[in-house]
Order: C-alpha cells, then sequence, then structure tokens
C-alpha cells in the first residue's frame, strides 16, 4: 500500500536520508530501527507527508504529494512522540480532534470519540484536562485519536496506515505491551502500521517486519526474524550483542552485556 | 432542546456553557444602558432609549439627543467591534504561536501597525495629503509586516519559540515607540495630539464616518476567524499533528496572519494602542470553560465587548468632564487580573 523508491532527504545543505527504496504491504507491522540519529523519525515524518523530499512516494499507487491533506488524513495517521500541552483540553476533545477531516454530525462523532476512548480504556479520563495527565496517559490519549482519525475498526474495505514515532518511550511495561497489542490488532484488520522504535525486544515481539536504518541508509530490510541478527545488530550498534530465541515465541530476544565506563 | 439524556457525551459536559453566554449578554445589555444612557452631557438611563422615539421623552433637550445619536452610538458600536476584535486576534494569535502568552500588542503587531498610522498623520500634514481616507488600511500594512516578520523569526525548524517571540516583541515594541517619538518631531500640533492619544488608546475619535471607513476591515477579520475557529484548534495541537489531522496548515497560518493583521490594522487606527485585552479576555474564557475553540471563542468574543464597554465608560466618566485614555484602564484593570489569574493557575496545577 506504501512504497517509496530512491527518496531522499535534505535539511538545507545536509542530507538526512539517501536513496532509500521499500514497501509496505497491508497487514504488515513494520518496526523502523537504527542508532541515534540514522534518520528514523525524519524517515517517518517524510513518509507521513510533512517533509519535502526527493525520489517518489507511493499510496495506494498515487504520488504521496497528490493528495490533498484532507484525504490524507483519511488514509493515515500519525502517533508523535509524546509531547506537554500548553492548552488544557479534555481528553474527549483531544480525541474528537482526530474526526476533524470528516464531515458528519455531532452525534456521530461523539459516537466514535467514546468508541475509540474505551477501546484505549480512557473511559475515566474522559473529562480530564490534558494538563494533568501523565505522559503515558497522553500517549494513549494520541493513540485513541488515531484510531479515531483512521476509524481503525470500521468495516472500511480500504487498508489503512498508521505510523507511530517512539509510542511506547513514555509507557510503563503493561502499557508497552497494551499499546502495541492494539497496534497489531489493528494491523490484523488488513491494515497497516510502521513503528519508530528503539527497544529492540519489543520490536522483535510485535513486528513483522523491520526496515533498519544506518548512517541514512537501509542496511536490511526484511522479515524481523532474518533482519534482527547478531551480524546487523552489531554493525549499528558498535558493542557486542548476543541474539537468543524468545522461550515461547519464535521471536528473536537481543541481549547486551555490561559495559564499563572509561 | 430536551434535556441533557439525548445529548451525545462529547457535547454534555463543556461545549454548551449556556450559563456563561446568557451572563454575557445580560451584562453587554445592562453596558449598553450605562454606556449610552451615562455620559457628561446626560446622566439618565433612558437617555439610552430615548433616541428612538424622542417624542416620548420631552424632558430630554434636543442637544442632548443629538449628543447620544451623533457620539455615544457610534461610540458603544466602536467598542462593540474593537472589544470583539481584539479578543478574537488575540485568540488567533495565541493559536498561531500555540502559546498563551502571545497577544498583538505584547509581540508588537500593534506597535507595528501604531507606527505606521503616525507616519500617515505625522507626514500627511506636511506633504498636505488626505491621511486620515486610507488609515486603517495603512495600519492593516504595517500590522501585517511586523506579524510575518515576527513570526519568522521566532520559527525555528518548525517550532514558534515563546522567548524568541516575547524577546522579539519587546524589540519591535521599543523600535516603535521610537520611531513614534521620532515621527512626533515632525508633526505639527494637531497631529501631535493625535500621535499622543494614539499611544494609550482613545474611542473618543469614533463618528459614524469612520466607522463606516474601518467596520468592513474589522468584519472581514471577525467574521474569517469565526469560520476558522475549529482547524485553528487542532494547531493548537502543534503544526505537524494539525497537518496529520487533515489541516493545510501552510493556508491556515496565512489566512491567520492576514485577518489578525486586518483586525489589529483596522482597530489601532481607530483607537490607537489598547493593551491588555487580547491577552488577558482569552485567558478569562479559557479559564471559564477550557480551551476549545468551538465554546471558548464565542465567550471570549463576548467578554472582549464587556471590557471594552466597562473600560470605555470608566475612561470617560471617571475624571469627568475630562476623558483618560482607555489604555490606562485597560493596563489598570487587566494586569492585576493577569497577575490574579497566574497565581490561581499556578495552585491548581493547570496553565488555562
Amino acid at each position: 500500500m506504501l512504497s517509496f523508491n530512491h527518496l531522499s532527504v535534505n535539511y538545507g545543505e545536509k542530507a538526512i536520508l539517501q536513496d532509500l527504496t521499500g514497501e509496505i504491504k497491508a497487514g504488515q507491522c513494520v518496526g523502523l530501527i537504527g542508532e541515534n540519529g540514522a534518520g528514523k523519525s525524519t524517515l517517518l515524518h517524510t513518509l507521513a507527508g510533512s517533509h519535502p523530499y526527493q525520489g517518489e512516494i507511493l499510496l495506494h499507487n498515487h504520488p504521496l504529494a497528490k493528495f490533498s491533506q484532507a484525504k490524507l488524513a483519511h488514509q493515515r495517521a500519525v502517533v508523535m512522540q509524546s509531547q506537554q500541552l500548553g492548552f488544557a483540553f479534555t481528553v474527549q476533545e483531544l480525541v474528537a480532534m482526530g474526526r476533524y477531516s470528516y464531515k458528519e454530525t455531532t452525534q456521530h462523532c461523539a459516537k466514535k470519540v467514546a468508541q475509540y476512548i474505551d477501546f484505549m480504556e480512557l473511559g475515566h479520563l474522559r473529562d480530564r484536562r490534558a494538563t494533568a495527565l501523565s505522559g503515558g496517559e497522553l500517549q494513549r490519549v494520541s493513540m485513541a485519536r488515531c484510531l479515531a482519525q483512521l476509524d481503525a475498526f470500521s468495516d472500511d474495505a480500504q487498508p489503512k496506515l498508521m505510523l507511530l514515532d517512539e509510542p511506547t518511550s513514555a509507557l510503563d511495561m503493561r502499557l508497552q505491551h497494551a499499546l502495541l497489542g492494539c497496534v497489531n490488532k489493528f494491523v490484523e484488520q488488513g491494515n497497516a502500521a510502521i513503528i519508530a522504535i528503539h527497544d529492540l525486544n519489543l520490536a522483535s515481539l510485535y513486528t513483522s517486519d523491520i526496515i533498519m536504518l544506518h548512517q541514512k541508509h537501509i542496511l536490511a530490510s526484511g522479515r524481523t526474524s532474518d533482519v534482527l541478527t547478531e551480524h546487523n545488530l552489531k554493525h549499528i550498534y558498535a558493542m557486542p550483542l548476543y541474539v537468543k530465541s524468545h522461550p515461547l515465541h519464535d521471536a528473536p530476544m537481543i541481549y547486551s552485556q555490561r559495559q564499563e565506563f572509561s | 432542546m430536551n434535556g441533557s439524556i439525548t445529548l451525545p457525551i462529547v457535547l454534555r459536559t463543556r461545549l454548551f456553557p449556556n450559563k456563561w453566554i446568557v451572563l454575557c449578554v445580560l451584562s453587554i445589555a445592562a453596558l449598553s444602558l450605562l454606556s449610552i444612557g451615562f455620559g457628561p452631557a446626560g446622566w439618565d438611563w433612558r437617555l439610552a432609549i430615548a433616541w428612538l422615539a424622542p417624542e416620548h421623552f420631552t424632558q430630554f433637550d434636543p442637544l442632548q439627543i443629538n449628543v447620544v445619536t451623533q457620539i455615544r452610538l457610534p461610540r458603544f458600536m466602536l467598542a462593540v467591534m474593537i472589544g470583539l476584535v481584539l479578543a478574537q486576534t488575540g485568540t488567533a494569535t495565541q493559536a498561531l504561536c500555540r502559546n498563551p502568552l502571545a497577544d498583538p500588542s505584547i509581540i508588537g503587531i500593534s506597535s507595528g501597525a501604531a507606527v505606521i498610522a503616525v507616519a500617515f498623520i505625522a507626514l500627511g500634514a506636511k506633504f498636505d495629503f488626505q491621511a486620515d481616507k486610507y488609515l486603517p488600511y495603512a495600519a492593516f500594512l504595517g500590522a501585517l509586516a511586523v506579524t510575518l516578520f515576527v513570526y519568522l523569526i521566532a520559527k525555528q525548524a518548525g517550532q514558534v519559540n515563546v522567548t524568541t517571540l516575547i524577546l522579539v516583541g519587546v524589540a519591535v515594541n521599543a523600535l516603535a515607540f521610537a520611531l513614534i517619538g521620532l515621527l512626533s518631531f515632525y508633526a505639527d500640533d494637531s497631529a501631535l495630539r493625535l500621535i499622543n492619544y494614539w499611544t494609550m488608546g482613545s474611542l473618543g475619535g469614533a463618528t459614524w464616518a469612520n466607522l463606516n471607513q474601518a467596520l468592513p476591515l474589522l468584519l472581514i477579520s471577525a467574521i474569517g476567524l469565526w469560520y476558522l475557529k475549529e482547524p485553528m484548534n487542532c494547531l493548537l495541537l502543534g503544526e505537524s499533528q494539525a497537518q496529520y489531522l487533515g489541516i493545510n496548515t501552510q493556508t491556515l497560518k496565512f489566512q491567520i496572519i492576514i485577518l489578525v493583521a486586518l483586525g489589529v490594522g483596522a482597530s489601532v487606527a481607530m483607537t490607537g494602542l489598547i493593551g491588555f485585552v487580547g491577552l488577558v479576555v482569552p485567558h478569562i474564557a479559557r479559564l471559564m470553560v477550557g480551551p476549545h475553540l468551538r465554546v471558548m471563542m464565542p465567550l471570549c468574543m463576548l467578554l472582549g465587548i464587556i471590557v471594552l464597554l466597562l473600560s470605555d465608560w470608566l475612561a470617560r466618566t471617571l475624571v469627568m468632564p475630562a476623558e483618560l485614555p482607555i489604555g490606562i484602564i485597560t493596563a489598570l484593570l487587566g494586569a492585576p487580573l493577569f497577575i490574579y489569574l497566574i497565581l490561581k493557575s499556578k495552585q491548581g496545577g493547570a496553565i488555562a
């Protein structure tokens, strides 16, 4: 559903991404991993349509640039890194903003908002102001807003794309798994997701495919278990790593070792 | 409306702050009796309605009726329009900068408009040029130039930097006042008096003629910003987030800048610099009903009208028969209230 060919991104003179090619199909949950500064966030936001780029990005076989913002909003949603809000919106107001691009009655909007608030188990925080929410709660509110924006669990035939930028960084372990489980459920409905994520073990458990970025280029991409190898990871992180298999799942687990500070 | 049972959850809580709206409308009605009825030329609430049917109010001098129709009524209309526009442009500037501390008078938009207006007055007299006619448009251009300038400087890597924004505002304000001071050297006596009143604001210049002149600009600004309240609301989440929600943020920002410059430019051309309204009124409105613009903006507009009507009435009655500049009143009312609000919200832990 989303493909990019010879994609390059520059900030002024500085190249951030160089000549990337790849494809994301419906039903795939793609992890975007790489060291700090490898270009994960930039790739994510470029694919979301907010950065100028050279090369080609196709969404449902149409150039990304041809979509209007409103049309794009029905096809893809973005969960941004959690950030504090200066304005004290309530949780339901924040989720309702996801429905901005839909021409619908307030009744219908309210129904959708309630549905996705309940789905993310935010019912008890419905009228809480954003300024009184924890980072983790805000993150789940963003997730609820994205689900509402895509109307993620409707019977719509068109596959949708969700892009998540470090969605688990502010969450505790239980909520990390809850959120990624929710992304997986979204993908199982025939949709697709791209997650920029630092936590390799979470990536291993919840993604079907990995795009591994290293110094502005794609180092490797493919099935998660094929890409998360000691060889690749050592190349990226330049440190000793061990890859073992998970006792329950068919997923590689990555172990690091203590480093003495010198 | 048959009760709250059928209302969907989103609407039930805060989207219908009827009590506040009703309260504001009642206050505006009371204030219109006060501001049209009570003044140096006549102190009777019945004056506020006497002009509608002078034949039934024989106790009033025709001269008094004339004062009402030719001086107080246009002044009342002007106060309503300016109050509404100042509150709205304040709200819009805050949405544009995504910061509740942004305000046209703080970040220098108003003083930019004032410089151009003063230049027109001062130099217009010198070069025998009909300045009055183009004043609102000239002030609009000044406001537009400053808005673009401040916004572009404060924006770094897609984010509006608040510290830069306010510092640039301080610099622009200082520069503007220096220029106004410089220009007043070139002005003759009557222009000098006009310039003086410009810097502290006054609604004393209101006539039907110049109200008509500024009204189109004020109305375009007010109506335009009213229709932008939903996308501006999303813009408060941040620029990229707003874009991902389906908003063409480039167009939106452009529209906000033009409409704010129109409103501020026309206001400054009519009344000079009136500070604090654009900052304090949206703050109070947010504390009352929260930041959602669908609810907050109508309330904010009504509160702006209330503040301007009250301040203008105080300005012309406190030192009767002389007049205080309205900017002094709004600052005296606004600044302590603003400090109180900051202290209160600190205790509550929330920034409105």
